[in-house]
């Protein structure tokens, strides 16, 4: 009876320990982390789509996409990371870049991107490519530019022309404006819960076409110019006409992002300034709405903002060339065809963007021409942007109720911005 | 001869209390240790390791004027909120602690009111941002009754006392219901003996009900300003802070610098801050109550 239950327990561990040498063979591949918040606007589907064809073509490797939903993922990667479980791969935005990088964990990408494809290196511009403080510390996976957005419909019943330029904007509106309908042209998320959004998307685009620069390249402000009173001045016109939805400043003021995506899809305005990835939103709250893009705008010059989301290396990484080369799996030709079609995304691969298919796109094809203007700036990565987007939002709200003149709200402003960039 | 414990029984006793003792130790003082510990400290991403900084992030965090205004607002907003709450919250309950003619429907509105408790505060932020809306129907009622049109959020003027309504709107069912306990284990011989004495119901209110509350509206006061001092998720939802930083509060500013900037150091530095605030503030409060009770009795 003992015997028996002696080889059984032998009989046991030898099959024990024969599965776990199986396994550990089946494991025995390379295994990278990719870290991301995609699932929702990509699709799962996607996403095992693009870990798929890259692990066909890399057969030692197996790659996890590992899902953080975006409001949480900067505080949970962080978490993570500091606890030495870093993912190899990393989704990263600029607005996070600069906390990583000051806990060291971020990888520095240049003598990767030096030993980059021929493919990688003809389609992936190298401006998409964050530098900080002497790193190339993230690189773009799909860009964005903003610009004025027009609900096609809207604009076609009214018999009006997508405006061209900042005045006819100024017309459109001027014609869309109804207060007795109580009806307006344009929501802009002036509320302090949308700083980033007005930072970014209304101050710096303008800006830029005003003739001005936002920062140097150490990041100090160069915004308090005659080109950003000439910014400030414009938006503030627009709210003293009654323009901007809800037709008073400090109406103006309380609304957001979530707002305005609401009021555009119910077509109770019909334009708004925001990205190309906004067609899929509104389509989302109404399948019926036709979007698009008005042609580029030019005021004393042209160009946009160059922004986008992208993908970061960890420094705790022991396979950082795999990395690399999943990275340029991701930016490559079909990956990039895929997303551009299938997601409405404008993907950093110039071969698929400038597809001549894409011309005749509403929203691709005004964009392409947006990004190509030799007048676009790249937005650099910067310390504690939600301080920056901060300071600028409460100094321009403090112009737009008439408590302060322009040049002095972006003087005080460029002060404080200063002080959060040099830590004073 | 020096004993540590006089007999055993003052060792089981302390065998007994260890386990809770050792619990928290581990989940209140060493946290708290930390947090102190870091405020003095700043992260070396050279290094790889925390380095002693000194006063530096406390010298900071005194020359930030945001650090100021969150404070300035912090005390206006919880001072307001507790004032909402016990207004809201006493006359309600002193409301429902009547005799009805119908219990059932007293019964009713005993649940009716709880009912803003029930709301998540983002959900309750989400619902009130659509009734605060510049077109919304609040202001829609406000210009039917020939009232202009009120940017509760957009107006800098407005903005704290509507965030301070909301909080208020939904917490006071919390303190109402320990309110209305409260009022019902007031023994009834003593309102009994007051109208024997000739007591009309203002002067059993004055002096039958408020003496026997005092102890209970003090804690239900200490509870409302530690939670309310370092209230986030509802403001935050709502307004983020504007517009004009008028709705800016201290947990924003501890958010931002510690857990969105990581700035780890800094961020314990201004959580000792806090916690320190509050002592100060509680201590005096219940310093004072308990001076003005001694002399009382």
């Amino acid at each position: 009876m003992n015997r028996k239950l002696l080889k059984f327990l032998v009989a046991g561990l030898v099959l024990t320990l024969f599965l776990g040498a199986t396994l550990g063979v089946c494991h025995g591949k390379t295994k990278l982390v990719w870290a991301e918040w995609w699932d929702p606007e990509w699709g799962e589907d996607t996403i095992e789509w693009i870990v798929s064809t890259f692990e066909e073509d890399h057969p030692g490797v197996e790659v996890e996409a590992f899902f953080v939903p975006h409001d949480s993922y900067s505080d949970k990667l962080l978490t993570l990371c500091q606890a030495g479980e870093c993912p190899d791969i990393m989704g990263m935005e600029v607005t996070w870049s600069d906390a990583f990088d000051r806990l060291g964990l971020l990888a520095d990408l240049t003598p990767l991107a030096a030993s980059a494809s021929d493919e990688f290196n003809t389609q992936f511009n190298p401006a998409w490519i964050i530098n900080y403080k002497g790193r190339a510390i993230m690189a773009y996976l799909y860009t964005n530019s903003y610009g004025v957005i027009y609900n096609v419909k809207l604009l076609e019943e009214t018999g009006l022309e997508p405006p061209t330029n900042w005045e006819e904007l100024r017309e459109v509106l001027t014609a869309l404006y109804d207060p007795v309908a109580k009806k307006w042209g344009i929501a802009l998320p002036f509320a302090m819960k949308s700083s980033c959004h007005f930072m970014l998307y209304d101050f710096w685009t303008r800006l830029i076409q005003a003739g001005g620069h936002m920062v140097d390249e150490n990041g100090l402000a160069r915004f308090d110019s005659p080109a950003g009173v000439r910014t400030l001045e414009y938006w503030k016109s627009l709210l003293d006409e009654n323009l901007v939805y809800p037709g008073t400043v400090k109406g103006a003021l309380a609304t957001g992002e979530k707002e305005f995506r609401e009021l555009f899809a119910a077509e109770q305005v019909a334009m708004i300034l925001s990205g190309p990835f906004e067609k899929g939103v509104a389509l989302e709250r109404n399948p019926d709405i036709q979007v698009a893009f008005t042609p580029p705008f030019e005021d004393c010059t042209g160009g946009y903002l160059l922004t986008g989301s992208g993908i970061a290396i960890s420094s705790q990484t022991e396979h950082p060339e795999l990395a690399w080369a999943f990275f340029e799996h991701l930016v490559s030709y079909e990956v990039a065809t895929k997303m551009i079609e299938e997601r409405s995304l404008t993907w950093a691969n110039t071969a698929a963007l400038g597809a001549p298919e894409l011309a005749g796109d509403p929203m691709l094809g005004p964009y392409s021409e947006m990004v190509s203007n030799s007048a676009s700036r790249s937005w650099i990565a910067l310390p504690s942007l939600g301080d920056l987007c901060g300071v600028i939002m409460a100094h321009a709200q403090e112009y737009f109720l008439g408590l302060k003149p322009a040049q002095q709200a972006l003087d005080e402003a460029a002060e404080e911005w200063n002080a959060v960039v040099t830590g004073g | 001869m020096r004993r540590r414990f006089r007999n055993r029984y003052d060792m089981e006793g302390f065998v007994f209390l260890a386990p809770a003792l050792t619990l928290l130790v581990l989940s209140i003082a060493f946290p708290l240790f930390r947090v102190i510990q870091r405020s003095f400290q700043e992260y070396s991403a050279q290094a790889g390791a925390f380095q002693y900084v000194g006063l530096k992030q406390y010298q900071h965090l005194f020359s930030d004027p945001l650090f100021w205004i969150s404070v300035r607002n912090t005390f206006i907003f919880t001072l307001g909120s507790i004032a909402l709450h016990l207004g809201f919250a006493y006359p309600i309950a002193l409301l429902l602690n009547t005799r009805w003619p119908n219990i059932r429907v007293r019964n009713f509105f005993r649940g009716a009111f709880i009912l803003p408790f029930l709301f998540s505060p983002p959900a309750a932020a989400l619902l009130w941002g659509l009734l605060f809306r510049p077109l919304g129907p609040l202001n829609y009622g406000l210009s039917k009754l020939g009232v202009g049109q009120i940017a509760f959020l957009g107006d800098p003027s407005w903005a704290l006392f509507s965030v301070m309504f909301v909080n208020a709107w939904v917490y006071f069912p919390l303190y109402m219901i320990l309110i209305l306990g409260g009022l019902q284990s007031i023994p009834k011989i003593l309102y009994d003996a007051a109208r024997v004495d000739g007591a009309n119901w203002i002067q059993r209110f004055i002096y039958v009900t408020l003496p026997q509350m005092r102890t209970l509206v003090m804690t239900v006061i200490l509870i409302d300003f530690a939670t309310s001092f370092i209230h986030f998720d509802l403001v935050w939802t709502m307004t983020k802070g504007g517009p004009l930083r008028s709705t800016y509060l201290i947990s924003f500013f501890l958010y931002e610098k510690g857990l969105r900037d990581f700035r780890l150091g800094y961020g314990s530095a201004v959580g000792v801050v806090i916690a320190l605030i509050m002592a100060i503030c509680i201590s005096a409060y219940v310093f004072v109550a308990i001076r003005r009770e001694e002399v009382a009795a």
